[in-house]
């Protein structure tokens, strides 16, 4: 009776047909469907049908983020939930709106941006067995991350978003950065799986995506995705680095339409009982890239 | 292939790229300092006013280039390719 993770984004792609190629050959996700307007693409290590669905687009951003819920009476549950809280706009999409998804709960966070649940989704396996497998499958191509990680989202309502989260889901806080005074959240990280974030969310530009995060398995694979970006002229925006926050290892770059992306490793695990760590305006340059110790005008302006 | 001869106005200076590059690329190559962001024509970051000539301007997002935008001359200079000899300005911080 939760939710169980980040399951979706789905993504707007002005620069269409470039933005297909780099999210299957540069990125290396796996598509799984298409229709007139949209690509859907899975991580390889992801056995339900998609995790990322492309739109063609006029303007680049994101369109929503969903959460996979474990029981389909979740979605009843939640959607009461939400509207006790006072949740304004919560709807239902109806199975099959989309590709091998049944129905979903819609709502809008105070940070704007449209969030979805839902439970049912087509099951197509990550092309290894269940006995004896091994390690991964034939065929990777690009930077091949196993799986979709944690997103950042922008608005004015850093506190509004995290506490909807917090009360109405039982998320839990790893991590915030507040002003000096300790007075206001500029970010918080938030997480309902054992990483230090599922969804972070950040002061900015209301209904804005600051980057979607793909797991990577280690510091070697981040070091080879960098060659790969330099390779195919990708826009590098910062890394090879660390974060203090999270602890987290990092490279931060641009799809061919604008949208930040981002491969992780490390951090650390998390629990419902574990502390949350603050970080204070004073220190944010360790706190977002901790080698460089400050943080470029781009990273901190740019959104999609 | 075309050489264009790019005036830039704040700097008072006048570059030259070729067919196919874009503004931004030229304008860096040249010390020209034009802020960068994504350079996929989804952050406005890169925006220029193009005040003669010609250019093409590529794909880009909608809502950080307006066709107003457009009709005043704007572009997002790491989209956008001279097409003819060309005056720009932009934004210096
Ligand atoms: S650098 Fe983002 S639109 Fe040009
Ligand atoms: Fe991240």
């Amino acid at each position: 009776m939760a939710i169980m993770r980040l399951g979706r984004v789905q993504l707007r792609c002005p620069n269409w047909e470039k933005s297909v190629h780099y999210y299957k050959n540069v990125l290396g996700l796996i598509e799984t469907a298409r229709d007139e307007n949209h690509v859907y693409l899975k991580a390889w290590d992801e056995r339900d049908h998609h995790s990322v669905i492309l739109e063609k687009a006029d303007s680049a951003g994101l369109d929503h983020l969903a959460f996979k819920v474990e029981n389909a009476e979740d979605l009843d549950y939640y959607e009461k939930k939400l509207i006790e809280y006072g949740v304004q706009e919560v709807d239902r999409i109806p199975a099959g709106y989309r590709i091998a998804e049944g129905e979903a709960v819609r709502f809008r966070v105070p940070t704007g941006q449209l969030v979805e649940l839902y439970h049912e989704i087509e099951v197509v396996g990550n092309g290894l067995p269940l006995v004896n497998p091994d390690p991964w499958p034939d065929g990777l191509v690009g930077m091949a991350p196993p799986r979709l990680d944690h997103l950042l989202i922008a608005g004015d309502d850093v506190e509004g978003t995290s506490n909807l989260f917090m009360d109405v889901f039982g998320f839990n806080m790893a991590e915030r950065l507040v002003t000096e005074e300790g007075e206001e959240y500029i970010a918080t990280w938030l997480f309902k799986t054992n990483t230090p974030h599922d969804l972070a969310v950040i002061k900015g530009p209301q209904g804005k995506v600051h980057h979607v995060g793909f797991w990577l398995d280690d510091w070697n694979e981040i070091r080879k995705a960098a060659d790969l970006m330099a390779k195919n002229d990708v826009m590098i925006d910062a890394g090879p680095t660390r974060h203090g926050i999270t602890r987290g290892l990092t490279i931060y770059f641009f799809d061919p339409s604008g949208n930040r992306n981002e491969v992780y490793t490390g951090g650390y695990m998390c629990y419902p009982d574990s502390p949350t760590v603050t970080w204070t305006t004073a220190d944010i340059g360790r706190g977002i890239f901790y080698f460089e110790g400050e943080v470029n005008e781009r990273f901190t302006t740019v959104f999609s | 292939m075309s050489q264009y001869q790019i005036h830039v106005q704040p700097d008072n200076r006048t570059i030259e790229g070729k067919e196919g590059q874009t503004i931004l690329d030229i304008a860096s190559r040249n010390g020209v300092k034009i802020k960068v962001g994504c350079k996929g024509g989804g952050c406005g970051i890169c925006k220029i006013k193009v005040l003669e000539g010609e250019v093409e301007r590529g794909i880009s997002s909608r809502s950080v280039l307006s066709l107003e935008e457009i009709e005043q001359g704007y572009a997002l200079s790491c989209k956008a390719e001279p097409k003819s000899d060309i005056v720009i300005t932009y934004e210096k911080k």
